[in-house]
């Protein structure tokens, strides 16, 4: 009974919270770096996950109970196959799906997706795109137009209002006849007559599906190759869920990718509680030892020290995940729930509070923690009660690092795994590289930094002396002390790396990408906003035009699981192609073939390489065409395929065109072409090159914000986790000090030999953080990025930035040092060397 | 220089008004037109409505008769006539089934609608040919078949004549209001002998029976002040035809009516004016729609009357999805003097809301 109150009350005490505050700074910020890997990580999950339920919400809405989608390249398809799929399955919805612009009274135009259904299709199908008509017939009038909520308010228009819109070149007045129902997607959506549709596309023949229902006792497998079979092969049967999976995972490797950076944030919080918590229970060997000899077993010890880091990476995980949420509904607010990079645009605010979710972030927090806790609490488990009461060392001997093998082994694994291919699209063999480098690297601390050490020659005074000979008998401790920082150091490095050579790999590529003087397109995206060949005279026509080369863009799918490949009809040859691409392959054209020039995402996604024969599925077509050559591209992550617009033309009858190339003439300028273009200014837009490399490089930028600001986070993450870990070394040295004072040295000599010890730890750790760093940058570079994202960049190292950066980690950890030093150095000598007795 | 003005007009492109907006002129039904056949028992796409109205009794004389209804009805609603889009909705066809089962209490029925196009839904000018989908209702030589996947049953229904066709009204110009343009192109083909089988509870059935064909087209039916109709194809046991409708105002009061009687010799008499009254003898009330229906009458038709009896009360159909109406459409038998001497199908319609097309 005593013996319990004992163990249970006062004695525990210093596994508490009085003992924890003691040490507070430290046990702040290993739940401040848990709390901000678990954040991001929990903001990711939740902006994508209401971002796929938004779009699979609206697609299941859409589509109603169909079964399957029978769908073609963006450009549709023609209409004619809508009665051999209408006669082949149950109910059959054709839908024509268009982008329109809406003039608005006060501010800018409003461009909106616009449905053309047929109503009495859909009305079996899809009941929620038939709008609300007062009127019976108005859903079937190709002059009306339905408005889901969100767009009748973005509007400001009501039922029985007129509504002018404009489809490509087309302006047309239609007149609201309702609104959708509440079922309606919730975005911002307008649905027609599919006749309506048509006549704004100004194409009678083409659409963009149909949604198919089949009878409930036929397996829908079985259908899709019925289907096939009746069905030209460039139209493609899919399941309708298959267009969430295209939807998610075009966003899936960016996610990952983040997600990845979190866990390594999250990997720096275990690393700083496994610091802290190795240097707290050295300094409680004697009490831990008092409460050994008092009957607590060893067993007490380490659950009682595991049950605290617990209670710090719940608490992290808590703070984490309210932090998350915070940043999510942030991130949704000002950038959409795309993160900035323009995925998915036009998502409504994220619903933050997931429980499940929430709670495996939570628990991945106490998880972070109680990993970087385990060693410090099996050391201080284990050691001898006797001998630790009597010693009074408070050096640490951490079996883990004793044995280097295991460490070897890990780096030889992280090699091993560079070489393997990516599973699913995503380089999970990659990431387990990096988590192995990064954590031989840290088990080899020791003797890494003993090797450093020995790097730096022997010079100076007896003060710089002796931090070297104190720094060379030390090294776990100096270990320790170093593992949260490396970690930071190379995460900071190896990102600077790879977004630095990203970025002038860019810079490059737009110079190669842009070679023309005035680009100029529609000002709506999209199918519609086109130029016809009558334009494209006219255009052709203008005055100073040396030369101008259109460019049609379409959408076709290689793989109904994946977002579709953009289609880009040129207006090149085999000759000019390569002043027009930058190409990284390209084989001789043979006569004859159709000839495609795919983007290096398109090679790697699909897995074709110069000379491979490919089938486009294009309507009511599939083209066999050679590729001839892969080219670099960083604009279209879903994919790109390059091929001549007089083949396109030819093999699809559309010669319209969306955007064009102009070269001015020896006597012309920029400036005049854009002048007689200025009547058009609200048909047609047009950029520079220079504005569209500017404008490229914020989007890159953008993109990159959550980069930007991690790689800053864990700046700071490794810097206060240095000053930490040498300040609290340093603070506990009175002792040390004192004899140094009795032995003659002056307080000035022994702030010199801190600021030695500092500079050292921080040459070390800056050393061994940038080479770590590079190598992991490699991996990012050639195995993450490729494997995920499937384009090569060129290797740039940001000498200045990381020279810098070096040099003020050094410059701190010095500063630090001395900082901390300082209460320990004043005083008197005596006292000070009786102090710790 | 040269080339902008040129620019300009072609990208400022505006189309004022979609040609579909421009009112649609409807040929106006006129007396004194000869109907021809067999291109009149085809549709006819310039005209606003037609409709092929088939209502029987199957298996009348056994211990579970049923009522069988299909209709075809066809619309030009004056949408997108100057569409070029082959889904321009210038023609719309609908159809209904319903079987009228008294074990069910209620009809048990089913309706597609549908633009005409493609191929799949269409109505043939030269003779009847209408189809939605695998819906269909065809004449091939002088029987009609009609078959119908519907929901809950199949019908695949052969209907032979036994009589000549009969043109209503003043040889198929049937006035149905006042004005000179209300008025229809209207022939029925009563007596006609139904083979075939029904699919319906799990079990197909091989059916007889008899029923009436109505064929009819106009572009302007009814007048502004009519609520709703009545109307009855009668198929006498004798071999005797009657068909009677009238045209009600809101008040009740009836703004036009007629009839045709035609004996199983062939003598063919029309019923004019206040010669058809058609007077309610029980009320029934729709706990769905609220709508209350005379589902028995007492008919006056020249110098005759008869009871007509429901073969059940609840035979309401509710239409809205197709022509926007709640109506009843029921099997009715004929009695006279306690005796059963027919069967055949009363129409009553506007209870609900007034009739709109």
């Amino acid at each position: 009974m005593g013996a319990d109150w004992l163990l249970g009350g006062r004695l525990a005490a210093p596994f508490g919270w009085r003992a924890s505050l003691r040490f507070k700074g430290r046990i702040a910020l290993s739940v401040a770096a848990i709390a901000l890997g678990v954040a991001l990580g929990y903001a990711i999950h939740v902006i994508n996950a209401s971002a796929v339920d938004e779009f699979s919400r609206g697609l299941r809405v859409a589509s109603g109970a169909a079964d399957l989608s029978i769908r073609g390249p963006a450009s549709g398809f023609s209409a004619s196959i809508y009665p051999l799929v209408a006669s082949a399955v149950m109910g059959a919805s054709p839908v024509l799906e268009l982008s329109l612009m809406a003039a608005k009274e006060d501010g800018p135009p409003v461009s909106f997706t616009v449905l053309g259904i047929d109503a009495l299709r859909a009305a079996t199908i899809a009941p929620a795109l038939v709008g609300e008509a007062v009127e019976a017939l108005d859903p079937l009038r190709d002059d009306t137009i339905f408005l889901s909520a969100a767009l009748a308010l973005r509007l400001g228009k009501q039922s029985g209002d007129r509504l002018t819109v404009r489809a490509g070149q087309l302006v047309q007045e239609l007149r609201v006849a309702g609104l959708l129902g509440a079922q309606a997607p919730l975005g911002e959506l307008g649905v027609m007559d599919i006749a309506g549709a048509q006549w704004l596309a100004n194409d009678p023949d083409r659409i963009s599906r149909i949604d198919a229902r089949l009878p409930p006792e036929e397996p829908i497998a079985l259908a899709i190759k019925r289907l096939r079979v009746i069905l030209p092969a460039g139209v493609s049967v899919e399941r309708v869920n298959d267009a969430v999976l295209a939807y998610a995972g075009m966003s899936r490797a960016y996610r990952v990718n983040l997600t990845v950076l979190a866990l390594v944030t999250l990997f720096t919080g275990s690393l700083l509680v496994f610091s802290a918590e190795a240097l707290t229970t050295a300094r409680m060997r004697g009490a831990l030892a008092i409460l050994r000899v008092l009957g607590m077993t060893q067993r007490e010890v380490m659950l009682a020290l595991l049950r605290r880091a617990a209670v710090l990476g719940l608490a992290g995980g808590l703070l984490g995940v309210a932090l998350g949420a915070t940043m999510a509904l942030g991130v949704t607010h000002y950038f959409g729930s795309d993160l900035g990079a323009g995925y998915f645009r036009g998502v409504p605010p994220a619903s933050v509070w997931r429980p499940f979710a929430a709670l495996a972030f939570v628990l991945a927090g106490g998880l972070a923690a109680l990993v970087g806790a385990l060693l410090p609490a099996i050391e201080a488990s284990r050691s001898d009660a006797a001998t630790a009461l009597k010693a009074s060392s408070e050096s640490l001997r951490f079996d883990a690092f004793a044995r280097p093998r295991h460490a070897l082994v890990l780096l030889g694994i992280g090699t091993l795994l560079i070489a393997v291919p990516s599973i699913d699209g995503l380089p999970y063999a990659g990431y387990l590289a990096i988590a192995c480098f990064l954590v031989g690297v840290i088990g080899l601390l020791p003797r890494l930094s003993a090797l450093c050490i020995a790097l730096i020659p022997r010079v100076g005074n007896v003060a710089a002396l002796l931090s070297y000979s104190r720094l060379e008998r030390s090294p776990v401790e100096a270990a320790i002390s170093l593992a949260a920082m490396v970690a930071a150091v190379s995460l900071t490095v190896s990102m600077a790396i790879m977004v630095t050579s990203f970025r002038l790999s860019m810079i490059d590529w737009l110079e190669q990408i842009l070679p023309a003087d005035l680009y100029l397109r529609g000002t709506v995206a999209g199918q519609l906003d086109y130029l016809d060949a009558d334009a494209q005279k006219r255009l052709t026509a203008i005055d100073g035009v040396r030369r101008i080369e259109f460019t049609r863009i379409d959408a076709v799918s290689l793989d109904s699981r994946r977002p579709k490949v953009l289609l880009l009809a040129r207006d090149v040859d085999a000759l000019t192609i390569t002043d027009r691409l930058p190409l990284l392959a390209s084989i001789k054209p043979v006569a004859g073939d159709v000839q495609v020039w795919i983007s290096e995402v398109a090679a790697g996604a699909y897995g074709y390489a110069t000379g491979d024969r490919m089938r486009i599925p294009l309507g009511e077509l599939v083209v066999d065409a050679v590729v001839a050559g892969v080219w670099r591209d960083y604009g279209r992550q879903q994919g790109a395929i390059v091929m001549e617009r007089r083949r396109y033309a030819l093999l699809t009858g559309d010669t319209r065109a969306n955007d064009a190339a102009i070269w001015h003439a020896e006597n012309s300028s920029v400036a005049s072409i854009v002048d007689a273009l200025a009547p058009l200014a609200d048909r047609l837009q047009w950029t520079t090159p220079g504005e569209l490399k500017a404008s490229s490089l914020r989007i890159f930028d953008r993109t990159f914000a959550v980069t930007y600001a991690l790689v800053a986070i864990s700046i700071m993450i490794g810097m206060a986790g240095l000053s930490a870990g040498i300040g609290a070394g340093v603070a506990t040295r009175r002792r040390e000090f004192g004899i140094l004072r009795h032995l003659g040295l002056q307080r000035r000599q022994i702030g010199v030999m801190l600021a030695c010890e500092g500079g050292i730890m921080g040459f070390v750790g800056a050393v061994i953080g940038v080479a770590t760093g590079w190598l992991l940058s490699l991996i990012l570079i050639y195995v993450v990025n490729r494997q995920s994202f499937h384009w090569g960049m060129d290797l740039h190292m940001p000498y200045a930035l990381i020279g810098t950066f070096c040099a003020a980690l050094i410059v701190l950890a010095a500063l630090v040092a001395v900082v901390s030093g300082r209460p320990a150095m004043q005083g008197e000598t005596v006292s000070a060397v009786r102090d710790d007795w | 220089m040269s080339a902008l003005p040129w620019l300009l007009m072609m990208l400022l492109v505006f189309v004022p008004a979609f040609g579909s907006a421009v009112a649609v002129a409807y040929p106006t039904v006129k007396a004194g037109q000869p109907l021809v056949f067999p291109r009149d028992h085809g549709a006819h796409p310039d005209y606003r409505t037609e409709w092929w109205y088939i209502t029987g009794w199957v298996n009348p004389d056994s211990a579970q008769p049923l009522g069988v209804q299909i209709t075809f009805f066809r619309s030009r609603p004056g949408i997108g006539e100057a569409n070029r889009s082959p889904f321009a909705a210038r023609q719309l066809l609908f159809a209904h089934v319903a079987i009228a089962d008294p074990r069910a209490g209620k009809l048990v029925h089913d309706q597609r609608a549908g633009r005409v196009g493609f191929g799949i839904i269409g109505a043939a000018t030269e003779t009847t040919n209408v189809w939605i989908d695998d819906w269909s209702l065809a004449l091939a030589g002088d029987r009609y078949r009609a078959r119908i996947k519907a929901k809950d049953f199949t019908v695949d229904l052969t209907f032979s004549p036994t009589q000549p066709i009969l043109l209503q009204g003043d040889a198929g110009f049937s006035r149905k209001g006042q004005r000179p343009g209300q008025a229809s192109y209207y022939y029925s083909q009563p007596q006609l002998i139904i083979d075939g089988r029904i699919t319906y509870r799990g079990a197909p059935m091989q059916v007889g029976g008899s029923a009436w064909l109505d064929h009819e087209w106009s572009s302007e039916v009814m007048d502004e002040g009519v609520q709703g109709w009545d109307w009855v194809g009668l198929n006498f046991a004798d071999g005797t035809a009657l068909m009677a409708f009238q045209m009600r105002k809101p008040d009740g009061t009836v703004l036009w009516r007629a009839g045709t009687r035609r004996s199983a010799h062939g003598a063919t008499q029309p019923i004019e004016g206040s010669g058809i009254r058609f007077e309610s003898r029980r009320l029934w009330r729709s706990a769905r729609s609220g709508a209350q229906y005379p589902v028995a009458m007492r008919l006056h038709a020249g110098n005759e009357s008869y009871e007509l009896e429901p073969l059940f009360d609840d035979q309401e159909l509710d239409a809205r999805t197709s022509v926007g109406a709640i109506y009843w459409e029921g099997a009715v038998r004929v009695m006279k003097e306690g005796q059963l001497i027919g069967r055949g199908y009363l129409e009553l319609t506007g209870y609900w809301q007034r009739l709109r097309f």
